[in-house]
């Protein structure tokens, strides 16, 4: 059976036979047709109220879409996407549809969620779980929400946003990755439901992390999510997008667009956890991730730094990006890719050095087990205006196991003389001595494994946040079981 | 014109034109020529190098014999020499076991020699200018050594142009445990566009030594493809010194494909004014146990611009292989550009690969060093340069090709 054919019957069995009838019957439940067209654009558009322009835009994306093709460059293999046969616009997938409670989870799911040492009541809200009274989730977002707007700052959902602060989203949105930037990122301009919105004003440094998965305004976003943050003259804002625990989804194809503005002095810590469902040992079902996340450092001093540990999804297609146009700015990207069974990962990070004096620094950790295939690939341009530019590249790859694979590609270009590249790569296995070493003194070789490969991403997982990074420290170890002995 | 034409109208004037598998073979070159045409910078192999000011120069094959032959560059080298890409001066007292002959003199006296190797290593459907070599070329050196075999004197072979279009076809037959030192040589003045192949297979145990001292015209075009497979034990040290050339292409596939083979694959450039020049390399461990070394350095002034992209791939079940890739750029101008691409495809575990990139200009703490010791700023930025190059240049094991290797590179930063 063909990828698609099971796509297509994983989506039948969750959503059709919920919504067989449901477009014509349940008035609660709206559910546009099947397919892509002008008119389901028109319909998402009208159902958010959105101004005009916003639907203007959406439709010359679409427009637009219609003449792009898929790209096939990346080194990542799966069967052709079908985007008629997909729902664009569907509300939020009801609780009652969930499991009642944790018995009915998949009990690898909950060994999963043990071995992260993920509280009960997060374990349920993970899960799908229909959240009882006794975790208030809606204090907890109170409390954060009073926070945030004593120090100026906005946080909500996109669609509020264009709501309740058009001039900020329609001056923002899209002007670091424009409608016409690639396949998937004009697809999502076309289709996008929802996502965040963040502005911090001048000078505020934001009081708290802001989290995707703490926040509380929406818990499914949807597939085609689009963020946009706007850091003002010297602020400061981190940013976790995503959590350590496996999350549930019904779509397999998600495809979002992460916009980050950065003025003067200003600076943004943008950290991902991304561990959606990889499909099963066979390369069955899985997410396939291509996103498109980017940076513009438009003020001088400003500073914008990726974090992400990528070891969930199929198929990966991440390369989030920074556009060091602002004098002095700084461009940062740490990154650990760990892919296991027959998981694809093709990521890496584009870092333009357009302003004076900017400098970037690119960590990049590749983990590949199983039969797996993980590719790093990364673009360092030094524009002819880039006086005094600096780069410093690392990426290296690990090994586990002989049936997977490796692949650096950098491109490196230098159009300043007064700037300095430097770029260097490694990829090799876990040496036979060091597990040797690690067994010896009394660790299961899983133990070791986990403690060598930590290790090696050691410089990555120390820019996240401190309770992420404890996390992914764990993370890292589980999404390898299996994988040596 | 197109090949085709082109082709139908030559092909009986082709030397070896009665000879009907390599009819078999230009007909199948032509055709895979035909399938891509020139590369444009779509192609991903082609991203920095356009070949548009080439492209109306293809089929101006037939230029005239150049009489005046510059001297040797080694002493007691057997020496060919080609102009305009055809056989002009022979070799002579060659040992026992040693064979070095035009390739239009292989197809007319000895096709025995070359039936089975001609075109067999630089093939694929990705390398459409070897195809285009291979559709019509009508000369080019052969170099055939016994087992065992190994030849003291250097072979130079200069290949010596002033117009039109000429595609040199060379191939080297290693016998097994064979040893030689081949030195190509490509000089010439005007505007003209070459476009050589050189393909070499060793056999188990064979040492080759091929350097090549590209110093084309300003205003030449030149295409140059290296294509190897080494067998067991089989080595090869391969250095590129591009000089010349307005728009040169300098492009290496290599095969390892025995346990113990090992590649080193090394080069310079030095560039200035307009010139462009692209080193692409491809290297193949299709199998366990083999090596691999790449250090490409370059200087870049004026509005020159480089690329440097490679690519080591280690096949499934290739273990226990070592593969790295070092290329460094010195930028002395604000015009001109570099782009390196150096990539690594590995797909078995038990492997040491390796790639690193630098690309900036002149360490200023080291000419502030050198000019605190009162050398002049001049001369401080000439030795940085020469130690610069030096480090390349030292893995250039035969000496006397060292001397003159770093007498050009010496006379470079001097003018």
């Amino acid at each position: 059976m063909s990828y698609t054919a099971d796509t297509a019957e994983q989506v039948s069995s969750i959503a059709g036979d919920k919504y067989k009838y449901g477009f014509v019957t349940d008035i609660e439940t709206e559910l546009a047709p099947m397919g892509l067209n002008e008119d389901i654009i028109r319909f998402i558009s009208a159902k958010k109220n959105e101004p005009d322009w916003l639907l203007q835009w959406r439709l010359r994306a679409y427009a637009r879409w219609l003449t792009m093709e898929e790209p096939s460059w990346a080194k990542v293999e799966y069967p052709d996407i079908d985007f008629q046969d997909a729902y664009y616009y569907a509300a939020p997938k009801s609780q009652e549809d969930g499991p009642k409670s944790l018995d009915e989870v998949d009990p690898e799911l909950l060994r999963t969620y043990e071995k992260l040492g993920i509280p009960l009541h997060e374990q349920q809200m993970l899960a799908g779980v229909a959240v009882d009274a006794v975790f208030d989730s809606v204090s907890v977002a109170t409390t954060f929400r009073k926070e945030l707007a004593k120090a100026g700052v906005i946080f909500c959902p996109i669609s509020e946003a264009v709501q309740s602060h058009p001039e900020l989203v329609q001056k923002y949105l899209g002007s670091v990755v424009p409608y016409s930037d690639n396949f998937y990122a004009t697809l999502n301009s076309a289709v996008f439901t929802d996502g965040s919105f963040v502005y911090i004003p001048k000078g505020v440094r934001c009081p708290m992390e802001l989290s995707t998965y703490f926040r509380i305004n929406q818990a499914n976003t949807g597939q085609f999510e689009r963020t946009l943050i706007i850091a003002d003259e010297g602020s400061y804002v981190s940013y976790l997008e995503g959590c350590t625990a496996p999350m549930r989804d019904e779509n397999q194809l998600h495809a979002a667009v992460v916009e980050l503005v950065l003025l003067d002095d200003a600076e943004i810590k943008y950290s991902t956890v991304q561990n959606w469902y990889p499909g099963d040992a066979d390369g069955k079902g899985g997410i396939y991730n291509f996103v498109t996340k980017r940076a513009a450092c438009r003020g001088r001093d400003s500073k914008v730094s990726w974090t992400q540990v990528e070891t969930g999804s199929a198929v990966t297609w991440k390369y989030p990006s920074c556009i060091l146009q602002g004098d002095n700015s700084v461009g940062e990207f740490y990154s650990v890719a760990i892919t296991n069974n027959l998981q694809q990962a093709d990521t890496g990070t584009k870092m333009i050095h357009i302003g004076k004096n900017t400098s970037s620094t690119i960590i990049a950790k590749g983990i590949s087990a199983g039969r797996s295939q993980s590719t790093y690939r990364g673009l360092v341009r030094m524009q002819p205006g880039a006086k005094g530019g600096r780069n410093y590249t690392q990426c290296d790859s690990l090994l586990i196991g002989d049936k997977c694979g490796a692949h650096t590609v950098p491109y490196i270009e230098n159009r300043n003389r007064t700037a300095q590249i430097e770029h260097e790569a490694t990829t090799a296995k876990i040496s036979e001595d060091q597990l040797f070493y690690c067994r010896q003194r009394g660790l299961s070789d899983e133990e070791a494994l986990s403690m060598i490969v930590n290790g090696f991403c050691k410089q990555v997982l120390q820019e996240l946040p401190m309770e992420f990074a404890v996390e992914a420290q764990k993370l890292v170890g589980i999404s390898l079981e299996g994988s040596v002995g | 014109m197109s090949l085709r034409a082109y082709q139908e109208e030559m092909a009986g004037e082709l030397p070896g034109a009665g000879l009907p598998w390599l009819a078999a073979l230009r007909t199948a070159a032509a055709a895979r020529f035909e399938a891509t045409g020139l590369p444009d910078r779509k192609v991903e192999a082609w991203r920095y190098t356009s070949l548009k000011p080439i492209q109306d120069h293809l089929f101006t094959i037939g230029a005239g014999k150049i009489d005046d032959v510059p001297p040797p560059l080694l002493a007691n080298s057997h020496r060919l020499v080609f102009t305009n890409g055809i056989l002009h001066l022979d070799a002579t007292e060659l040992p026992q076991g040693v064979r070095l002959l035009g390739m239009a003199q292989a197809m007319a006296g000895a096709p025995d020699l070359i039936a089975e190797s001609l075109g067999q290593v630089a093939t694929g459907q990705k390398l459409p200018l070897p195809a285009l070599n291979q559709a019509l070329s009508q000369d080019g050196y052969v170099l055939a050594l016994d087992a065992g075999i190994v030849v003291e004197q250097p072979i130079e072979i200069l290949f010596l142009s002033d117009q039109g279009a000429s595609y040199p076809r060379n191939l080297v037959l290693a016998g097994a445990g064979a040893r030689a030192t081949v030195v190509e040589h490509y000089l010439g003045t005007g505007n003209y566009f070459l476009n050589a192949v050189t393909e070499i297979q060793a056999a188990a145990g064979a040492h080759l030594r091929r350097y090549k001292i590209q110093q084309e015209a300003n205003g030449a075009s030149h295409v140059g493809t290296l294509a190897g497979q080494l067998d067991g034990d089989a080595k090869l040290e391969n250095f590129d010194l591009n000089l010349g050339g307005q728009l040169v292409r300098s492009e290496i596939h290599m095969a390892l494909q025995g346990a113990g083979a090992d590649a080193t694959l090394n080069g310079i450039y030095l560039l200035r004014g307009k010139q462009h020049c692209d080193n692409a390399i491809w290297v193949d461990h299709a199998v366990g146990g083999n090596t691999s070394h790449q250090d490409y350095r370059g200087i870049l002034d004026n509005k020159a611009h480089a690329v440097f992209q490679g690519k080591i791939t280690v096949r499934r079940d290739a273990q226990g292989i070592e593969g790295h890739q070092l290329n460094k750029t010195l930028l002395l101008s604000d015009q001109a550009e570099i782009d390196s691409k150096p990539e690594l495809e590995i797909l078995a575990d038990d492997v040491k690969c390796s790639h690193g990139a630098t690309a900036g200009e002149l360490d200023e703490t080291g000419l502030f060093y050198l000019r605190s010791r009162g050398i002049p700023e001049a001369e401080a930025r000439q030795l940085l340069m020469t130690a610069f190059a030096a480090q390349t240049l030292d893995k250039i094991s035969d000496k006397a090709v060292r001397g003159i290797m770093d007498g050009l590179v010496a006379d470079w930063m001097a003018s």
